[in-house]
């Protein structure tokens, strides 16, 4: 059937190259490039909106940042008001509060503020995030908690107080590296 | 079977009786409770917490709205077990009066304290409280903690005597005094004011102004914001009841009023209570020295 040197030759060169296809298709194969790029595109996207992220709170908190640098800190709370009126809810309102709280000296209003900042965006305490804010987080815990903590032991009755201590903990731990 | 249904039948009873209101006992709490606005607003606010505080006492309570003027006088009289006021109130009744401190209301940034602040409208020429001299201002009224006092005291303590520096100065009238004063400067009135940050922060919140229209030419201290007392002869451990009463209160908290479920805390406008010491209301006192004002005041 294959005496024939030059059917020998054609199947010799059909199987080389079903071969050649299909270590082709097994070893670059598209799942490969697939994972690779949908790894890419996440990545991406998670770019995307981190710079979208901060381009948003640039736009909107750029007064406030203004006010506060300036020293005009009760202005700046109000603008604060002003923006939670269109930002309802936004983490931002409660890290721009507690910055300004803590810069007045209202050590336990800025532990609440930036407990509950960054119970909804745990960016604010991650050091690889774009909106990091542990600085402004430890030195918030650093000052504060032991003063409240002082204050507690001579209220132990204080619920209030005995809940600023938790925030303050909550912050610590998120410091550390915990979770919720 | 027979265990079953006897322990549904207590499980029924339990509920049953738990759900039941507590009867109430005893000669009625008389709650005297400082009119910001009008007799109406008082009541409006206060009868939920009000109708909270007898459930939980177990015993009759009574709301009785109180103009901050009179409410020295009626208190010594006798009036009220406990009373709601000012911070200054509070300490001209426990001066006076040996007023028990019961526990300190939270609202806006500063929870349980407040500021007061001396405003101009943002395109005004004045610059600083030197500036103020030959202008026309308005307080709020004389016996506000952050409406009068705070201010009149920042002045003083910046060597501005406003009695004799200031063209001439005016306390409005009626309710709402602290929106007429901060209006007063915004539609050009006159051209400073003694404004609450308190309300200005709601104000801006309410979208009644924009946090643009005024620049703050001076702040105060924060001071402790509306207290409850009560009165000395007022039995310790009622005193105590009614402090954790308040101090435990949450957000979810409600009462039925005239057929409707109302949020205790919401209704009054109140955030929470805050059990502060009495020496956190020394500086309204070093304030109330200075500024010469009750309970110091001298002739």
């Amino acid at each position: 059937m294959l005496r024939d040197r030059f059917d020998q030759l054609m199947i010799a060169s059909l199987v080389v190259v079903l071969l050649f296809a299909a270590v082709l298709l097994a070893g670059a194969g598209p799942g490969e490039n697939n994972r690779a790029a949908s790894v890419m595109n996440r990545q991406l996207e998670r770019e995307m909106l981190y710079q979208a992220r901060v381009a948003f709170i640039e736009r909107h908190y750029s007064p406030v940042v203004a006010l506060r640098n300036s020293g005009a800190l009760q202005e700046a709370l109000l603008k604060l008001e002003e923006l939670g009126r269109t930002l309802p809810g936004a983490a931002h309102n409660d890290l721009m509060s507690g910055d300004i709280l803590l810069r007045m000296g209202h050590f336990d209003r800025a532990l609440t503020k930036l407990a509950a900042a960054v119970r909804r965006n745990a960016d604010y305490v991650d050091p690889a995030s774009p909106l990091s804010q542990r600085p402004l987080v430890e030195s918030a815990v650093s000052e504060g908690l032991p003063l409240v903590r002082d204050r507690l032991r001579s209220q132990p009755d204080s619920r209030s107080l005995a809940q600023v201590v938790k925030d303050g903990y909550y912050l610590q731990s998120r410091l550390a590296g915990g979770c919720e | 079977m027979k265990h079953l249904i006897l322990i549904l039948t207590f499980l029924l009873a339990g509920a049953a009786l738990n759900g039941c209101e507590q009867p109430l006992e005893g000669p009625p709490i008389r709650i005297g409770y400082m009119n910001c606005n009008s007799v109406e607003e008082t009541m409006q606010r206060f009868r939920p917490l009000t109708a909270y505080l007898e459930q939980k006492l177990g015993r009759p309570c009574e709301a009785i709205p109180v103009d901050t003027q009179d409410l020295e006088s009626r208190f010594a009289a006798g009036e009220f077990d406990f009373v709601h006021g000012n911070s200054l109130l509070y300490i001209i009744l426990k001066e006076n009066h040996d007023l028990q401190l019961i526990a300190t209301e939270k609202r806006g940034q500063f929870g349980s304290y407040t500021a007061g602040a001396i405003i101009v409208r943002r395109d005004s020429q004045i610059q600083s409280l030197e500036d103020l001299r030959g202008k026309r201002m308005i307080f709020g009224p004389q016996l506000a903690p952050t409406g009068y006092l705070a201010q009149y005291d920042l002045m003083l303590k910046a060597g501005f005597d406003p009695d004799r520096e200031l063209d001439y100065y005016a306390l409005p009238r009626g309710a709402f005094k602290h929106e007429k004063v901060i209006y007063g400067v915004y539609f050009g009135d006159y051209d400073v004011a003694a404004a609450p940050v308190l309300d200005l922060e709601i104000m801006t919140r309410e979208g009644k102004i924009s946090a643009d229209d005024f620049r703050i030419l001076a702040q105060s201290e924060t001071i402790p914001y509306c207290t409850f007392g009560a009165a000395k002869t007022v039995d310790q451990g009622l005193a105590e009841k009614f402090r954790k009463v308040l101090l435990d209160l949450t957000p979810e908290a409600t009462v039925e009023i005239d057929g409707q479920r109302l949020k205790v805390l919401d209704a009054a406008w109140i955030d929470g209570f805050e059990a502060l010491l009495d020496q956190d209301y020394d500086p309204i006192r070093v304030m109330a020295k200075r500024v010469n004002m009750p309970p110091y005041q001298e002739f």
